[in-house]
């Protein structure tokens, strides 16, 4: 790696809840995770093993959370998602027989058939199901470095109160790391980029040496760095905290000034399911027959009109390879700017990888642009990871971070406000019952150890940060209130059941059989 | 910010505002403000609001239209909980689909007293409690019962003033209060909170909670503001990464940068290579 390059960290976080719902064949939230997949995790991994087999240097990293971890690499799921591939493949071979007299939107069926297709062959031929497997690779290969996160994508600051839980949490998130990936992860992602100091001892006891924080963490961080965003700065436990770049995420994210509102890109509304006869789009609805979003959106953005032109990928691609022009040059901009130091020269962009292919269509391709014309046509900066980062700049300047998120605000506010915050008085006097257990049982067997292990589980999947969030956007808000609800009175039942000294076996196996991440969980972690 | 669609938005995107707003972010009291619970109570300070998160069962989830309540008085959340035995419900608005799972009552841990303080801002912060009756009546021994009242009080300090304390209030809270947002906090304050009975100018503490430190408020622009910070001010101190990490302070965070450091080396050292790491092999 040159010293004379500024070096690019591109970084994306992929999470989605826990979204299992064994006793129901086609549940509805179950999408969320097939949808991705299709459209964002399979396709980021070829993409880039592509990339590497071209022999283009790339270099990025990537965070995935425990619960998707899980959700990837279990059985159950992965069946359902190939069954669900060929529901699709089954529809839109129906489309493009409908669409025969109107070519411009046949083309766009056939795409989509040929995408479902190219993604079952992938899934199931190339990568046997085991995408898990299939990041190792990667990075193994040092196209990727992967980083782990929260357990359940809590949000730590709000938890700040037990630091037991945050604890747990990063501990756990770390264990299950390992666990599918076999090495100790150097970076975490603070869930929501949610930074308070007290998450500093335990990521430091847990072996983390570099955490993202959003911009402002970093920029209001005390004393102020003298490098701005261009460096990580070295919090008082030793992590290396990088800022992100907010001028750069929202030119990959806003549609109000971003590339994603491009008129020539695909949109995300105008889904065949809103616009077909329930009976013409049937099979490829839930069984309970209600509309939802299929995938398959025939139209571009065109503009604020309500009138939508057909989608040309052609187009769009050429679009998409524009705009990675432009980002290339501004990144190079920007690290060129401003009064350098020759220890000056990272920056850092991330985001939620399912933005890229599922929320913005094109966004995959945009970032295979960027890589190659990083790679190939020009000379001001270069791909690198937060450890390539830290090799290069050994030295840091120390500071202490700014509470800081990236939520609207750039604090707290999203997950703690008048439509969630009834969720924070269980949550808190669960982890305290659960801690009493903890103490009550140091060195449990049998049964006793299976019902604190699924305690664990249930309480850990309560304080997801997706369940307050959810409440706060007023998206899916019955299902938000329900998970967090049933997660804490599952772990309602088995604190009781634990107390009374009488687990009915039966009701246990059962809420092991739903909730089965963290097989290899010690309960003793929450105490 | 705002995903890319121009009509939906991402349940997962903290920064994704309704289709309404702009993507940027808006100031703390353009957010309260839009909050469907706001009274602020005039009458308790010039320095401190509260904003009591008074709703029912029925409000919330749903976004909990206000009840109108008079300028300069206080509600508090009831113990939903505890009183009505069961949780909070929202009224379907998305899917009919039952889930599969059961939805028992809440766990709430009974008898301990406790109160919670949450920070959510530079600004704010969230207070829940709960008081047990034996300690109310071990409080009530302490005092002349009669006319005794639950109270809050609100003690916040900052290192770098002179008199340090910038607000320390008494707030009577109605019975069956058991929440409230804390509004108008001075940033960069440690905060103390303790519930107690009060009467007479006697306050009898049964719980208590504080925050270190609160956060700092976000300027409009930051890079700005670190910039003013910096120019021909300070030399922070700079470390080797793989070094030995020190004890951490209890000093609180202070915009003033420290002293420039006179003789300090600024040593460029490798790293210690992580052993457990992933080799990287490119």
């Amino acid at each position: 790696m040159s010293r004379d390059r500024g070096k690019l960290v591109l970084a994306l976080h992929a999470h989605l809840p826990w979204v299992r719902h064994p006793g129901r064949t086609d549940y509805l939230e179950e999408r969320w995770l097939f949808e991705a997949i299709t459209e964002t995790y399979l396709p980021l991994i070829d993409r880039l093993s592509a990339l590497h087999a071209d022999g283009v240097p790339v270099r990025m990293t990537l965070s995935v959370s425990p619960t998707l971890l899980g959700m990837l690499t279990d059985p159950l799921l992965q069946a359902r998602y190939v069954r669900h591939l060929e529901r699709l493949i089954l529809f839109t071979d129906g489309e493009v027989g409908r669409l025969r007299h109107e070519p411009e939107l046949q083309r766009v069926a056939l795409a989509y058939r040929e995408t479902f297709r190219a993604a079952r062959r992938s899934f199931s031929d190339r990568h046997e199901g085991q995408l898990v497997a299939a990041l190792r690779h990667l990075a193994e290969r040092g196209v990727l470095e992967l980083a782990t996160s929260a357990a359940t994508h809590a949000y730590l600051p709000l938890h700040a109160t037990q630091p037991h839980v945050i604890a747990a949490q990063i501990r756990l998130g770390v264990d299950e790391f390992q666990r599918h990936f076999g090495w100790q992860p150097s970076g975490f992602w603070l869930p929501e980029c949610g930074y308070t100091p007290a998450v500093e001892a335990p990521l430091a006891a847990a072996g983390i040496r570099w955490i993202i924080l959003e911009g402002h963490g970093v920029a209001l961080a005390s004393p102020a760095p003298v490098l701005g965003l261009r460096a990580p700065v070295l919090t008082p436990h030793r992590l290396a905290a990088f800022g992100r770049d907010r001028s750069l995420a929202r030119a990959a994210w806003s549609t109000e000034d971003g590339y994603p509102g491009d008129a020539d890109y695909r949109d995300f509304d105008s889904d065949v399911a809103f616009e077909l006869p329930i009976e013409a789009i049937r099979r490829v609805l839930p069984a309970s027959g209600e509309r939802v979003a299929t995938g398959i959106k025939y139209h571009r953005i065109t503009g604020p009109q309500k009138e939508k032109e057909a989608y040309d990928a052609v187009r769009a691609r050429a679009k998409a390879g524009a705009h990675a022009r432009n980002f290339v040059a501004r990144c190079g901009d920007r690290l060129s700017s401003g009064e350098a130091d020759e220890r000056a020269g990272s920056l850092l962009t991330v985001y939620d990888a399912e933005l890229l292919g599922h929320w913005w269509y094109e966004g995959l391709h945009w970032l295979e642009q960027v890589v190659r014309q990083v790679a190939y046509d020009q000379d001001r900066i270069e791909l690198a990871t937060p450890s390539d980062v830290l090799e290069a700049m050994p030295v840091l300047q120390e500071a202490r971070p700014a509470e800081s998120s990236w939520g609207e605000g750039g604090y707290h506010a999203p997950w703690l406000r008048g439509e969630n915050h009834w969720l924070y008085r269980p949550l808190h006097d669960a982890a305290e019952r659960m801690r009493n257990l903890c103490h009550r049982f140091p060195e449990a067997r049998g049964t006793t150890l299976r019902a604190l292990g699924q305690a664990a589980r249930e309480l850990l999947l309560a304080q997801a940060s997706d369940w307050a969030l959810m409440m706060s956007r007023g998206a899916s808000t019955d299902y938000a209130v329900g998970r967090a609800r049933g997660h804490l009175g599952d772990f309602d039942w088995i604190a009781d059941r634990l107390e009374q000294g009488d687990v009915d076996i039966d009701r246990l196996s059962e809420i092991e059989g739903r909730d089965n991440l963290f097989p290899a969980v010690d309960y003793r972690e929450l105490g | 910010m705002s995903p890319p669609s121009r009509n939906r938005v991402n349940p997962w995107d903290p920064q994704a505002m309704p289709l309404t707003v702009a993507s940027e972010w808006i100031g703390e009291a353009a957010r309260l403000a839009a909050l469907p619970l706001r009274w602020l109570s005039r009458g308790l300070s010039a320095g401190l609001d509260l904003i009591p998160s008074r709703e029912t069962a029925s409000d919330r989830g749903s976004g909990g239209a206000a009840t109108g309540r008079p300028s300069g008085s206080v509600a508090f959340e009831r113990d939903v909980v505890t009183r009505q035995g069961r949780p909070p419900t929202t009224p379907r608005t998305e899917r009919k689909e039952p889930g599969p799972r059961a939805s028992p009552p809440l766990p709430l841990a009974g008898g301990d007293d406790r109160l919670i303080v949450l920070a959510r801002s530079p600004e704010t912060a969230f207070a829940f409690w709960a008081v047990s009756g034996e300690s109310l009546r071990r409080a009530r021994g302490d005092m002349n019962p009669s006319g005794a009242t639950l109270e809050l009080r609100i003690r916040a300090t900052q290192e770098n003033r002179d008199d340090r304390t910038v607000i320390d209030r008494a707030v009577v809270l109605p019975p069956g209060a058991t929440s409230a947002y804390l509004a108008d906090l001075p940033e960069r304050s440690r905060l103390e909170v303790t519930v107690g009975l009060a009467n007479a100018g006697r306050f009898v503490g049964i719980a208590s909670s504080t925050i270190p430190t609160l956060a700092r408020t976000l300027d409009d622009d930051t890079h700005a503001t670190w910039r003013e910070h910096v120019t021909g001010r300070t030399m922070p101190g700079y470390a080797d990464v793989g070094g030995k990490a020190p004890a951490p302070s209890d000093e609180l965070a202070c915009n003033l940068p420290p002293a420039l450091p006179t003789g300090d080396a600024l040593a460029v050292v490798t790293p210690a290579p992580n052993p457990r790491a992933v080799p990287a092999r490119r």
